[in-house]
């Protein structure tokens, strides 16, 4: 056997989704790193001292910088400079600094700001992260469904040309579910932070006339519920970076917190904040209601109580279901006004993007499809939302057997393609699928669309 | 995509022995070093429910059966099925590892149709019978 990638080198698998990125090892059960793939970006102005970037608690990332530096001899120099200084990591990004701006690389789940692509990937081989160096190590990346032929190759490209990696595979992330899910053939429902897609595989190959998709999802939701919340008076979502103390109050009482003073926050960056807050607030008090809508049911329903940053506290009733019923029926939850560029009339509930999906595989197979649905993303973690799929499907394909997997096991739906890659990065078998350094020198870039079908 | 495990001579052979009708069914699956596909069992003198009692409850298997049944008003039919047998129990490593090299196995034996099956109810004779009388 072959040890082209012996033992001791393992890959680097990197899952950049919209809302959070992954990376680690090969072979490992979990990534090493998980942080937020929106960046803080500071405009040159606001860079001190020559592009040294200005920083907390990552200031050490400097440290090893020095060539020859005895305590951290593999290190790296960071190749730099771009204009303007780029903060990546979930600490760094979520601590307030005067102009930062906060930004997201991606569009519709693919690469839009390469500059920022190259940010992260150095953030996670140097930067005190794996501390790797990418000549090393083939790297293995997942993709959206629809990702495109330019972006592929522009990987591919930086991949060899820039990082000089050993090898490198790139693989589609529904694929990488429906394998996790021991389902060569799967529908996959991917609802995560900012769309929901639902892509059939086909014996391990996506099915690219059945893809839907559409922009409604966790952070749709998030911004929903902060308009909601914060059209009463009584509330303002202060997020934890403007307290500066905070006291306990009674239900619906003011808080009157301590704030502190924060001059050139960014909107951005004030947002991201926001919108983190209403994130855990999705998480400690939203649900989906099992079976079709029922205004009376629903406010017959237990309340549940938030605390917001700023120590006030109160109980929330309808709009705990009201939020994630958008995804079930956007045509009846979703107000116009709230969306730009979108026809409300264009979208579709989850359950009817499935059947959709489904309807556009060939009639042969829809019984199988239907038989094996599989969730992922974050934001299919709300509670309630399986038995809501499947209440929806039952209804919609009447006789139909449907059977939806949604690992109870956290990881395994949130991180179910960097699972998948880590497994397939790590078998020996797989070095012959690795597109080689030998084959790019050959054949180019375009030797992705050949090698990563 | 695919995961690279190839498949041992002998999986050939005895495919080709089942077809002759030597055996009823065969259950492969893929060595501990995650390297090929191998025989696992073959087995000649059996029943259908013995067969889906033979899949391992909590690991994968890929497998082919002999499947003999009676078509309304045609008589007598005869099916080779491709298995693969991925059990929900089963852990995440072993499913990713046997989905991704299903397809390319498949392809080397000339079977009628394949039943994917991630619980018994999916593998049952019913199931599979409905099947082959629609896909003849």
């Amino acid at each position: 056997m072959s040890t082209f990638y012996g033992d001791e080198v393992s890959a680097i698998v990197l899952d950049i989704g919209s809302n959070w990125t992954r990376a680690g090892y090969a072979g490992e059960d979990t990534p090493k790193l998980v942080f937020p793939t929106s960046y803080g970006f500071l405009p040159e102005e606001n860079v001190e001292n020559d592009g040294d970037i200005v920083m907390g608690e990552n200031s050490n990332a400097n440290l090893g910088e020095s060539e020859g530096d005895p305590y951290y001899p593999k290190r790296k120099k960071r190749p730099k400079k771009r204009r303007g200084s780029y903060i990546i990591g979930d600490a760094a990004v979520m601590a307030w600094r005067p102009s930062m701006e906060i930004k997201n690389p991606l569009v519709d789940g693919t690469i839009r700001d390469w500059d920022a692509l190259e940010e992260i990937w150095d953030y996670i081989f140097w930067e005190d992260q794996l501390d790797i160096d990418p000549k090393e190590h083939p790297l293995f990346v997942t993709e959206a469904a629809w990702n495109t032929r330019e972006i592929r190759e522009k990987l591919t490209e930086i991949a060899f040309e820039k990082y000089q990696t050993l090898a490198f595979y790139i693989a589609k992330n529904p694929v990488l579910s429906a394998f996790a899910a021991g389902r060569p053939t799967a529908i996959v429902l991917d609802c995560g932070a900012s769309s929901t897609s639902c892509v059939p595989v086909v014996d391990g190959y996506v099915l690219k006339k059945g893809i839907h998709k559409q922009p409604i999802a966790g952070d749709f939701l998030s911004e929903y519920l902060l308009q909601q919340i914060q059209s009463n008076p009584q509330i303002s979502v202060i997020p934890h970076y403007l307290i500066s103390k905070k006291f306990i109050v009674d239900a619906d009482k003011p808080s009157n917190p301590i704030l502190r003073d924060r001059p050139n926050t960014t909107e951005s960056y004030n947002k991201f904040m926001q919108m983190r807050v209403m994130h855990e607030f999705k998480e400690s008090v939203c649900q989906v209601f099992e079976t079709t809508y029922d205004e009376l049911v629903i406010s017959a329903r237990p309340m549940k109580t938030f605390e917001f940053p700023d120590g006030y506290n109160t109980s929330f009733g309808p709009l705990r279901f009201n939020a994630p019923e958008i995804l079930f029926s956007p045509q009846k939850f979703l107000p116009q006004s709230s969306l730009e560029g979108i026809d409300v009339s264009s979208l579709y509930g989850v359950h009817e993007m499935i059947c959709n999906s489904v309807g556009s595989c060939d009639i042969d197979s829809q019984p199988h499809l239907l038989n094996n649905i599989i969730l992922t993303g974050g934001t299919t973690l709300l509670p309630g939302f399986t038995d809501r799929v499947n209440y929806e499907l039952s209804m919609m394909r009447p006789g139909s057997k449907i059977k939806i997997h949604a690992p109870g096991n956290t990881i395994e739906r949130k991180c179910s393609s960097w699972l998948g890659g880590s497994i397939l990065a790590s078998l020996g078998t797989f070095h012959q699928l690795w597109i080689s350094r030998k084959e790019y020198d050959d054949y180019g870039k375009s030797i992705v669309e050949k090698k990563c079908e | 995509m695919a995961s690279g495990v190839k498949v041992h001579e002998d999986c050939l052979t005895k495919f080709k022995d089942l077809r002759a009708g030597k055996f009823k069914y065969i259950l492969f699956k893929i060595s501990q070093d995650f390297e090929e596909i191998v025989t696992d069992t073959t087995v000649k003198d059996t029943t259908y429910d013995e067969f889906v009692a033979s899949l391992p409850e909590g690991e994968p298997r890929f497998a082919v059966y002999d499947f003999e049944y009676e078509k309304p008003g045609e008589g007598h039919r005869r099916k080779l099925i491709f298995y693969s047998w991925i059990p929900d129990t089963a852990n995440v490593k072993s499913k990713m590892i046997y989905a991704s090299s299903k397809e390319g196995f498949r392809k080397k034996l000339e079977t009628s149709f394949e039943i994917q099956g991630t619980e018994p109810s999916e593998v049952s004779y019913e199931t599979v019978l409905e099947r082959a009388v629609r896909t003849s």
